[in-house]
């Protein structure tokens, strides 16, 4: 221990005669670990904001959509003109399938809303069952929910986002008010507990709510819905429900072997795929830079070294003479240069710990930190700094004290 | 009493290329212990070739080399470097303190490879360092002392283990003669507390103080005399 603390000290002195040489010899661990751990960091974020999005659409959930969808993703909206989706098809569901907890249809279309002189030209009207909340993690700030009597009797009631109460209402409380959304005059009787946006991006704070019958009889004049949410029993349920409902709508639409479905199960894995492709694109450029940082780094300190062991020739020659072993100046100086580089990596991490924390509060990503990206990035600083040092120490060890002693 | 160096038939041939050159032909010589003797030579002569031969600096290509009563030629690298911890203190003509430790880590150096561990390391260390007057200093860089001054400090590094033999190279080769003088009695000193010491030096004046000079010559030893 105390050597090594003396052997440290006269490195330092040392290394002070080639202070910009060293630094730049660092700057090259400092860029890897840098870059390591800022793309652990944001994966880690990502990876978690994407379990956050999909439990935030609902627990358990299965969401069968109307038609075909080809393409998911940001800006795709997963609007289809399809008019196949029935109450029937939901009912069923619910009564034949008992991996089924919870089925909640629902319609939707855009509206322009007014209140007194305020028009909004389009907001985005539901029309749900009583238990949507429950299925999909919708949560009421204010007032009274939806209830089965609103539902039977299609009263004109409605539940408002935050965002569109903020618009309509400003700071006013807007429960027991009434708006005209597009020509039916509604009582507002809920204002939504704030969600954020979706994971296409949509702002679910910018909609109403209206009982679903109401919305079919008074809004849409249809019988059929555009969604069917459907909660499975477990998280392990799942896969085999949606076969199951899969199976159960092809009989329900009559739909021979070798049609296509008239309807879309989507996966939310699916949904969330894109997001996580792009971020796996730049997890693989970021460990490719870092590769690159680490090898230009492991050159840098390869070059100082070779000066700090000529430089200290004589310094070598009687530590020789004193007694120490080939084996004692190896260590001593793989010592010296792994030091070099896990204080350069040592800067890198924390520099791109701050970065990451950064570029998260940024996209408003949830904040984790990637250990393993951390432990990676300090072993690749040290191996680098350890293999840069591999050829000087052997160099060390080639010079004689008797070379020494005379010049 | 057993020798504490005992060369017999020594021979060291240094290869130039396809020659050979034999710069040691056949040394016999033998140290007890509690000697101060000086080898005596011109450049050339073999002088400090005997002396890296001492001091298990290298090894012979011929011959016997009894150190404390060990056989040197076979050694491996490794366990010359022991053999140098253990037995014998180096002394040298620039001093050779490392210049980024104190003078205290500096003669704190060769118990860092010591192979079994060393009682109160630093006590004894800074006992060494009152001896020689630069107790006060022990916490300065070497580059504040003067020439003779660091010497001293070389001298208390080689004495740090403890070792049977102090190997002094030109001491004295970049001190004025006063200084020179007062090295030489330190040397003395340190041979008063029952050191063996063997200076190398090509200065009659210094070889003096010596009790036994040993003169080479070509390779050769040619004339013992006592001092």
């Amino acid at each position: 221990m105390k050597r090594t603390l003396l052997n440290l000290k006269i490195a330092f002195g040392s290394l002070g005669n080639f202070k910009l040489r060293t630094a730049l010899a660092t700057l090259g661990v400092f860029f890897g670990t840098f870059s390591l751990v800022v793309v652990g960091n944001l994966s880690d974020s990502l990876a978690l904001k994407t379990e956050q999005e999909i439990a935030n659409l609902g627990n358990n959930l299965i969401i069968v959509v109307s038609g075909q969808i080809r393409r998911y993703g940001p800006n795709t909206a997963l609007i289809s003109r399809a008019t196949n989706l029935t109450l029937g098809d939901a009912e069923a569901i619910a009564n034949a399938l008992p991996a089924t907890s919870r089925v909640s249809p629902s319609g939707f279309k855009a509206f322009p809303v007014r209140r007194g002189n305020t028009v909004l030209k389009a907001i985005a009207v539901n029309g749900v069952t009583p238990d949507f909340g429950e299925v999909r993690n919708f949560e009421i700030a204010e007032g009274s929910p939806i209830t089965e009597e609103d539902d039977r009797f299609q009263r004109k009631v409605a539940l408002i986002g935050r965002t569109t109460a903020e618009k309509l209402f400003g700071e006013e409380n807007p429960v027991g008010k009434t708006i005209l959304i597009w020509r039916v005059p509604c009582q507002i009787i809920g204002v939504m507990a704030e969600k954020g946006s979706d994971v296409a991006g949509n702002d679910q704070d910018n909609q109403l709510f209206v009982p679903l019958k109401t919305f079919l009889r008074n809004f849409v004049n249809q019988e059929n819905v555009n969604i069917i949410y459907v909660q499975a029993v477990s998280a392990e349920a799942i896969d085999p429900l949606r076969r199951e409902i899969e199976a159960l709508l092809r009989v329900r639409h009559g739909i021979r072997k070798e049609m296509k479905d008239d309807f879309t199960v989507v996966d939310l894995k699916e949904v969330t795929a894109l997001k996580s492709q792009a971020m796996g694109l730049i997890s693989v450029l970021g460990r490719i830079a870092a590769a690159a940082s680490f090898l230009i780094g492991a050159l840098g300190i390869l070059s100082i070294m070779i000066l700090i062991v000529n430089e200290r020739r004589v310094e070598i020659g009687i530590r020789r003479a004193v007694g120490s072993r080939k084996r004692d100046i190896i260590l001593q100086f793989l010592m010296e240069s792994s030091f070099i580089s896990v204080s350069g990596g040592i800067i890198g991490m924390a520099a791109g710990f701050l970065m990451s924390l950064a570029i998260v509060k940024v996209l408003g990503y949830p904040v984790s930190v990637s250990v393993p990206g951390l432990l990676l990035a300090f072993a690749a600083s040290a191996l680098s700094g350890i293999v840069a040092g591999i050829y000087p120490s052997f160099k060390a060890t080639q010079i004689h004290p008797v070379d020494i002693i005379r010049s | 009493m057993t020798p504490l160096c005992l060369m017999e038939d020594v021979r060291k041939t240094f290869r130039m290329g396809d020659d050979a050159v034999e710069v040691l032909k056949g040394i016999d010589l033998e140290i007890i212990p509690g000697e101060f003797a000086a080898i005596m030579g011109t450049s050339g002569s073999g002088k400090s070739t005997l002396m890296n031969l001492i001091g298990c600096l290298d090894v012979p290509t011929s011959g016997r080399y009894l150190l404390a009563g060990r056989e040197v030629l076979g050694l491996q690298d490794d366990d010359l470097s022991v053999l140098r911890n253990a037995h014998i203190g180096f002394v040298f003509q620039s001093f050779y303190l490392l210049p980024y430790a104190t003078v205290l880590e500096n003669v704190l150096l060769p118990t860092l490879y010591r192979e079994s561990a060393m009682d109160h390391t630093e006590e004894r260390a800074v006992e060494l360092l009152r001896l020689i007057g630069l107790e006060a200093r022990m916490h300065f860089r070497p580059n504040r002392l003067s020439g003779g001054e660091q010497q001293r400090v070389a001298i208390c590094r080689a004495m740090m283990n403890d070792p049977e033999l102090l190997l002094a190279d030109e001491p004295t080769g970049q001190l004025d003669s006063k200084t020179a003088a007062e090295i030489m009695n330190l040397l003395a000193k340190m041979n008063e507390r029952g050191k063996t010491v063997i200076v190398v030096t090509h200065d009659p004046a210094i070889a003096a103080s010596a009790k036994r000079i040993i003169r080479i010559k070509d390779g050769v030893i040619v004339d013992e005399q006592a001092g």
